[in-house]
C-alpha cells in the first residue's frame, strides 16, 4: 500500500513553515470553520471521528476534551505535549520543524473546543531548531490575528524523559521538578495551576485539524474500527530506509518494515522489533503479520505507543539491548516512587554483572521477578514501561542471557551476599 | 427543585458516609476519606513512610499497598479514595508480597548501620522491616555510596545513604512551614537531599524535619551519636521560650538533657515546634551557668554560701520594709507559682507595691493598654479559619508555631491579609499585603475597613502584633478593631504580644496595678520603667531582679545612674547578665527544665512544666529562694487556696470589652520633622538574649542585627548598604550597620530588639513604634 500522507502532506513544500506558504493550502481556514461552530460541536466531531491520542496511551481525544468543565468563568489551559523523548520516536519533531502552523492551528482548534484562552507548547529542550521555528510561527500567526484571543507560549523542557508524562509535565511547567502527580484528580479537572487542563500530543492536535476540515466520516474511512486515521510511523535501527512514514492504522508490521522502511540491511535477517518505542515488549519473526494499531498490538501484550519501530537484526546482542534500555530508565526515573527508583538501578547492576561474566543462573529469574514487582507497584507508567523491554528480551532470547551466564564458572551456585541478613 | 429532593440533598450533605469492607470488617467513613484512613478507623495497621497525616498524601513510597478487589494493581492506601462497596484486603498474600517487595527495594541501598544510627530503636524503617519485610534480601550488588555527613546548616546533618526519598522533609518545607528549606535534588537513584542553591538551610522549623524523618537520614548536630533512644529518660513538659507554649518531651541521659521533641497537642502546637524550642535547651547544660550564690566584697563578686546571702537579703528587706523606693522586676521565665511568691514577698513581706514582670515590654498603663495580650480563639482553631488579618505581627519571629497553624489554615483555604512596617516571612504567602510607615496605622485600618472587612465571610480572626501594640495609639487602634467586631460577630480579636510566661506572671500578680488572678492591686505600684527612671534621679533602696536584665533595656548612661543610686541590687538568674555583673548579690537559680509548676501561654492556656532532670548541686529554684527569704522574715509563702483553684481551669477567659471609652489622656503622635524617620522595633526569634547566646546550636542562626531602611531613604541620605550609621532620638543615639531593603516601608527605620551589640534601648526609655529618629552616616 502506498503512503497516505495527511499530516505529512506538506512537509516537503519549500518554506512550508512560513505562514504565507501555509495559508496557500487552506491554512487556518479550518480554524475559522471550527469557530463558526459551537465548541461542543467541535468536540462532537472529534469524538465521532474516534481519534485516539497519538502520544502513546491511545485515549479517545474527544472524550478527554469533553471532561473539561463548561463553566465559562473557570480558567482552562491547553498543553501541547511536544516533549518527544521516547527512544525511537521522532514524529513530532518533523511536524514542528517542517509544518509548525499545522500544529498551531490544531492547538487553536482544541483551545476553542475546551474554552482555553492560554495554551502552552511544552517542547523537548533539545529541539533547538524546532523551538525557534515554532516560536516564529506562533509570532507570525499572532501578528496576522489568526489566534484571536488565544495566547500560545512555547516552553522549553530541561531534559527529563519523565516530563513527557502529562502530570509531570504540568509540574515542570509550573516551575517544579518534573514528577508525576496522583490521579485523580485528572488534569481535565485540576491540571496546570489547579485549573482544568487538556494535555494533547502534537500528532493528536494535528489530526484534529484534518478531522474538522474533512469531517468525522472521512476520518473513520481511514484505518480500522476503533483505530481510525493515519499514523506517523518512525522506523529506526537495522533497516535500509529509516525515517518517518504515514500510513493508515492497521498496516501490518511486515509492510512497515519491509516495504516502507526498505527491509533489513543487506545480508542481515530480522530478529526483533520494539513496535511502539522502547517502553513495550518486543516482537519477533512470528509476529510480523500483526496489524499496527492500538488493539491488535494490545492483544500481543505489547503496544502501539508512539508507533516508533526500533528494528533489530541478527547482529543485535539482546543482553546489551536490555542493559542499554534499562540504563535509560534508571537515568530517567524521577526517583519519586520506591520501585522505580530502586528497581531500575538494581536491574542495571544485575545486567552489568551478567555482561561482565559474573551472572548466575538465578539472576535470570531474579530479573523477571524484580521487573514484575517494579512495574506492578510503581507510581506512574515509567516503570511500567521499563520492565517489558527487559522481560521480553529475557523471555524471547533466554539462551543469549544464559550464554553470558555460562561464562561464569560459578553460574549455577547462588551468589553469596556480601552481608547476610538475619532477622 | 422539589422539596423532597432538596431534603434528600441536605441529608446527603449531612451524612455523606460510604461503606466499605476492609479485611472482612465493614466500616462507614466520610466521603473523601482514603482507604488508609478507613483502615485506621478499624484499628488496622498499614505501614507508611511518605504519608504524614498533616500533609496531603503523596503515594510515593508505596509502603502502604493494599489489595482492592476488582482493581488490577495493588493500591497505595494513603492516596486511594475509599469508595462505596469497595472490598479491601490488607493482609492478603498479594498485599503482603507487594509490601515485602517495597521493603526489599527500600533496603537494597539503605546502609546497615543501624547499630550506630541515631534512629535505631525508634526507626519506622526498622520497625516495618521487622513487621513486613521478608527477612532476606536478594540484592548482592554494591550499595550506593554517598556522603554520610553533610551539614546542611548549623543544626542539620544529612546522611545521604540512609535517605529513602520519602519527601516528608521537603514537603514539610513546602506545605507546612512554607519556607522551602529542603529540596530533593537530582533524580532516580541519584536523588539526594539538598537546599535551594546549595546554601545553608534557611528555616526556623528544621527540627520538625528531623523528627519526621522515618529513617536516620536527617540528624541534628546536637543529638547526633549522643545516645540510643532506649537509654533516654523522657519527661513531658512545656516549652517556655516563647508564649506559644508548645508541648514537648525532654530526653535526658545520666541527668543531662540530650534533646527535645515536640508532643502532639491539637489545641496548641499540633505536632510542631520551632528550632528555638528544639535546640534552645542547650543553655541549661552550659558551663557558664552561675553555680553558687555570689556576693560583692571589695568591689568583686565572690562565691558565698546560701545561708549568708539569704540572711543578708532578709536583713536588707527588714531595713527597707515599706520604703517606696523598693522594686521587684522580672518574672517572665518563672512559673506562675514563683511569680505569685515573688509579688507576695514584696507586697506582703517587704510591703512594696512596686512589682512588675514587664521589663522591656511595652508598659502602657492599664488605660492605655486597654486590652492585654491574649487570644479569643484557641490556637487549634486557627486551622479552620476562613479569613485572617495579621496586623503588625511578625509571626515567624515572635510566635513561630502560630505561623505553622496559620499556614495549615491557608492550606485549608483561609485567606490572609497582612499589614506592617516591613515584610516578613509570611509576606510571600499572603493574599494581600500593605506595608506602611509607623503612625499610618489608621489610614491602613480605614483601607481595610473599606476593602477587606466587607468581604470577610465565615470564621475570621484578627491577629494584632507588637508593631501596632507598641504604638502610642494602641487604645485607639484596639477601639477600631472592637468596632469591626461589632459589625462582624464572627471576627475574633487576638492580641499577640509578649514572650515566655508573661501571661502567667501577670496572672500571678507581677504587675503594679494587678494582683493575683486579675484582681486590682490593693495599692498601685510603679511600672518597671517608672521605677528605673525614678532610680536614675534619686537614691533608691533596693531592686530585686529575677529573670530579667534591665541593664540591657535602658540607655547605658541611664543605667549607670540607676546603678549608682541603687543601694542594694539583687539579681536572680541562670547566667551572669549585664545586670547581674553589677549586682550586690547574685542568686543562681533553675531553668524551666529543672523545675515544676505552671505556665500560661498566649491563649491563656494553663500548662504544666515538669522537671526533666534534677537540679544542679547547690542550686535552688526561684520558688525555693523566695520561700527561704520569707521564712527568715517569719512568713511562710504558700499558694493561696483560692488562687490554686484558678490554675485548674484549662484556659483563662479572655475578656474583650464591647467597646472602649475615649480617654483624653491618649498621647498624640509626634510630628515628623525634616529628615526624621519613624522607628519600628522588631523582634527576632534568634536574638542575642542569654538563652540563645548560651545555646551554641541556635546561636549560629543569629543574624547580625542591622538598622534597616528603604532604598529611597538611603538615596536621600547618601547612604548605602553596609554603612556604619548613627540613629539619633531625643533621648540617645545608637550606632550600627545599615541594611537597605525594599522590604521596609518608606519613612521607616526598623531596628531589632534583643541584641546587646545593637541595643535599641540606647534610644531611650518608653520607646514606641513611631518614635521620630534621624539616621545619618556614623
Amino acid at each position: 500500500m502506498p503512503e497516505l500522507r495527511v499530516l505529512l502532506k506538506n512537509i516537503d513544500v519549500p518554506n512550508q513553515k512560513d505562514l504565507a506558504v501555509y495559508e496557500q493550502d487552506q491554512g487556518y481556514a479550518t480554524l475559522r470553520k471550527a469557530r463558526e461552530q459551537t465548541p461542543d460541536e467541535v468536540i462532537e466531531i472529534v469524538k465521532t471521528a474516534g481519534l485516539r491520542g497519538r502520544g502513546g496511551a491511545g485515549f479517545p481525544t474527544g472524550i478527554k476534551w469533553s471532561f473539561v468543565p463548561k463553566d465559562p468563568n473557570l480558567e482552562k489551559y491547553l498543553v501541547c505535549n511536544c516533549d518527544e523523548s521516547e527512544p525511537g520516536t521522532f514524529k513530532d519533531r518533523v511536524i514542528i520543524e517542517k509544518d509548525p502552523h499545522q500544529l498551531i492551528e490544531g492547538i487553536a482548534i482544541a483551545s476553542y473546543a475546551i474554552g482555553a484562552k492560554k495554551a502552552f507548547i511544552y517542547s523537548r529542550g533539545e529541539f533547538y531548531e524546532g523551538i525557534h521555528i515554532l516560536q516564529a510561527a506562533v509570532d507570525e500567526a499572532k501578528a496576522k490575528s489568526h489566534l484571536g484571543d488565544l495566547d500560545i507560549v512555547v516552553h522549553t523542557g530541561a531534559g527529563a524523559y519523565i516530563a513527557g508524562e502529562e502530570t509531570a509535565q504540568l509540574d515542570s511547567l509550573e516551575g517544579r521538578k518534573a514528577q508525576p502527580r496522583s490521579k485523580p484528580p485528572f488534569p481535565a479537572i485540576a491540571g496546570l495551576y489547579g485549573k482544568p487542563t487538556v494535555v494533547n500530543n502534537v500528532e493528536t492536535l494535528c489530526n484534529a485539524v484534518h478531522i474538522v476540515k474533512n469531517g468525522a466520516e472521512w476520518f473513520q474511512s481511514i484505518g480500522k474500527e476503533r483505530n481510525n486515521g493515519t499514523k506517523i510511523f518512525q522506523i529506526s535501527g537495522h533497516v535500509k530506509k529509516p525515517g518517518v512514514v504515514e500510513l493508515p492504522l492497521g498496516t501490518t508490521l511486515r509492510e512497515v518494515i519491509f516495504e516502507h522502511a526498505g527491509g533489513m540491511l543487506d545480508g542481515r535477517t530480522f530478529k526483533a522489533v520494539f513496535p511502539g518505542g522502547s517502553s513495550c515488549s518486543l516482537l519477533t519473526e512470528k509476529d510480523l503479520d500483526v496489524e499496527m494499531d492500538f488493539d491488535s498490538l494490545a492483544k500481543l501484550k505489547t503496544m502501539l505507543g508512539t508507533a516508533s519501530l526500533i528494528v533489530m537484526d541478527d547482529s543485535a546482542d539482546m543482553v546489551k539491548v536490555a542493559h542499554r534500555l534499562m540504563e535509560f530508565y534508571q537515568n530517567e526515573s524521577c526517583g519519586k516512587c520506591t520501585p522505580c527508583r530502586e528497581g531500575t538501578r538494581w536491574m542495571v547492576q544485575v545486567l552489568e554483572r551478567i555482561l561482565s561474566g559474573e551472572g548466575t543462573q538465578s539472576d535470570l529469574d531474579l530479573i523477571l521477578n524484580v521487573c514484575d514487582d517494579m512495574a506492578a507497584n510503581s507510581f506512574c507508567p515509567l516503570a511500567v514501561g521499563a520492565a517489558p523491554p527487559v522481560i521480553s528480551s529475557v523471555v524471547n532470547f533466554r539462551e543469549e542471557f544464559e550464554a553470558y551466564v555460562q561464562k561464569n564458572p560459578n553460574a549455577d551456585k547462588p551468589r553469596e551476599m556480601k552481608v547476610k541478613a538475619y532477622i | 427543585m422539589s422539596t423532597e429532593t432538596k431534603n434528600k440533598q441536605s441529608e446527603n450533605i449531612k451524612q455523606e458516609m460510604i461503606n466499605l469492607t476492609i479485611d472482612g470488617q465493614v466500616v462507614s467513613t466520610p466521603k473523601g476519606s482514603t482507604v488508609y484512613q478507613a483502615a485506621q478507623q478499624l484499628g488496622i495497621d498499614i505501614p507508611i513512610f511518605c504519608y504524614q497525616d498533616r500533609m496531603p498524601a503523596l503515594g510515593a513510597c508505596r509502603m502502604c499497598l493494599v489489595e482492592v478487589e476488582k482493581m488490577p494493581k495493588l493500591a497505595a492506601s494513603c492516596s486511594q479514595g475509599a469508595m462505596e462497596g469497595m472490598v479491601v484486603h490488607t493482609k492478603s498474600k498479594k498485599a503482603e508480597d507487594g509490601r515485602k517487595s517495597i521493603i526489599e527495594f527500600l533496603l537494597i541501598n539503605h546502609p546497615l548501620d543501624c547499630p550506630i544510627c541515631d534512629k535505631g530503636g525508634e526507626c519506622p524503617l526498622q520497625d516495618n522491616t521487622l513487621d513486613y519485610g521478608s527477612g532476606i534480601s536478594r540484592f548482592v550488588e554494591d550499595k550506593r555510596k554517598l556522603e554520610k555527613k553533610t551539614a546542611l546548616g548549623p543544626l542539620l546533618i544529612v546522611d545521604q545513604e540512609r535517605c529513602i526519598a520519602c519527601a516528608r522533609c521537603t514537603r514539610f518545607g513546602e506545605i507546612v512551614a512554607g519556607d522551602d528549606a529542603l529540596k530533593l535534588k537530582d533524580r532516580g537513584f541519584r536523588t539526594e537531599i539538598g537546599t535551594p542553591n546549595d546554601q545553608p538551610v534557611e528555616s526556623k522549623f528544621i527540627g520538625n524535619t528531623i523528627q519526621m524523618c522515618p529513617v536516620g537520614a536527617l540528624t541534628s548536630q546536637v543529638y547526633r551519636f549522643r545516645a540510643r533512644p532506649w537509654d533516654n529518660d523522657t519527661v513531658e513538659s512545656t516549652c517556655t521560650l516563647c508564649a506559644v507554649g508548645c508541648n514537648m518531651k525532654v530526653d535526658t541521659r545520666d541527668n543531662e538533657i540530650l534533646r527535645v521533641r515536640s508532643v502532639e497537642n491539637r489545641d496548641v502546637n499540633d505536632i510542631w515546634m520551632c528550632d528555638k524550642g528544639f535546640f534552645g535547651y542547650e543553655h541549661v547544660n552550659d558551663d557558664n551557668r552561675i553555680k553558687t550564690p555570689l556576693i560583692r566584697r571589695n568591689g568583686e563578686l565572690v562565691p558565698a554560701g546560701w545561708e549568708e546571702v539569704l540572711e543578708l537579703i532578709a536583713n536588707k528587706f527588714k531595713e527597707v520594709k515599706a520604703s517606696p523606693k523598693v522594686g521587684a522586676l522580672g518574672g517572665s521565665p518563672l512559673t506562675v507559682e514563683e511569680n505569685y511568691f515573688f509579688q507576695k514577698l514584696f507586697r506582703e513581706v517587704v510591703e512594696s507595691p512596686n512589682v512588675d514582670a514587664r521589663v522591656g515590654l511595652s508598659q502602657q498603663d492599664k488605660d492605655q493598654e486597654a486590652i492585654p495580650a491574649g487570644t479569643e480563639i484557641s490556637l487549634g482553631e486557627i486551622e479552620s479559619l476562613d479569613n485572617v488579618l495579621v496586623l503588625g505581627s511578625d509571626l515567624t519571629e515572635t510566635f513561630p508555631v502560630i505561623w505553622l497553624r496559620l499556614k495549615q489554615g491557608m492550606n485549608n483555604g483561609a485567606k490572609v491579609v497582612v499589614t506592617g512596617h516591613h515584610q516578613t516571612e509570611v509576606s510571600p504567602h499572603s493574599n494581600k499585603e500593605i506595608i506602611h510607615a509607623p503612625g499610618e496605622e489608621f489610614a491602613v485600618l480605614d483601607q481595610l475597613e473599606k476593602e477587606v472587612l466587607p468581604t470577610l465571610k465565615g470564621k475570621s480572626a484578627l491577629f494584632i502584633g507588637e508593631q501596632y501594640l507598641k504604638s502610642t495609639s494602641r487604645r485607639k487602634i484596639l477601639s477600631t478593631l472592637l468596632k469591626w467586631k461589632k459589625q462582624n460577630p464572627e471576627l475574633s480579636l487576638n492580641i499577640l504580644e509578649g514572650t515566655g510566661n508573661d501571661l502567667g506572671a501577670r496572672f500571678a500578680g507581677m504587675h503594679p496595678a494587678i494582683g493575683p488572678a486579675g484582681s486590682d492591686a490593693k495599692q498601685t505600684g510603679l511600672s518597671s520603667s517608672d521605677m528605673l527612671i525614678q532610680a536614675s534621679k534619686e537614691p533608691w533602696d533596693l531592686f530585686y531582679v529575677a529573670g530579667a536584665n534591665p541593664a540591657a533595656k535602658v540607655p547605658a548612661p541611664l543605667w549607670d545612674q540607676i546603678r549608682e543610686k541603687t543601694k542594694f541590687l539583687v539579681v536572680q538568674d541562670l547566667f551572669l547578665t549585664k545586670t547581674a555583673e553589677e549586682a550586690d548579690v547574685v542568686l543562681p537559680t533553675l531553668s524551666f527544665i529543672e523545675k515544676g509548676g505552671h505556665v500560661i501561654n498566649i491563649e491563656g492556656r494553663i500548662q504544666e512544666i515538669r522537671a526533666a532532670k534534677s537540679a544542679p548541686e547547690g542550686l535552688l529554684s526561684d520558688a525555693e529562694i523566695f520561700t527561704l527569704i520569707a521564712q527568715r522574715l517569719g512568713t511562710t509563702l504558700i499558694l493561696d487556696k483560692e488562687f490554686s483553684e484558678h490554675l485548674k481551669v484549662e484556659r483563662l477567659p479572655f475578656k474583650v470589652p464591647t467597646q472602649l471609652e475615649e480617654i483624653s489622656a491618649s498621647t498624640q503622635l509626634e510630628e515628623i520633622k525634616g529628615e526624621q524617620l519613624r522607628l519600628s522595633l522588631s523582634q527576632k526569634l534568634f536574638d542575642h538574649g542569654t538563652r540563645v547566646q548560651y545555646s551554641p546550636a541556635i546561636e549560629q542562626l543569629v543574624k547580625e542585627p542591622t538598622i534597616s531602611i528603604h532604598p529611597e531613604e538611603a538615596i536621600n541620605r547618601l547612604l548605602k548598604e553596609g554603612d556604619l550609621v548613627v540613629v539619633e532620638s531625643e533621648q540617645g543615639t545608637l550606632k550600627g550597620t545599615l541594611k537597605v531593603t525594599e522590604a521596609v516601608a518608606k519613612a521607616t527605620v526598623v531596628i531589632p530588639e534583643g541584641f546587646p551589640e545593637l541595643s535599641v534601648a540606647q534610644l531611650g526609655m518608653k520607646l514606641s513604634n513611631a518614635t521620630a529618629v534621624i539616621v545619618k552616616k556614623g
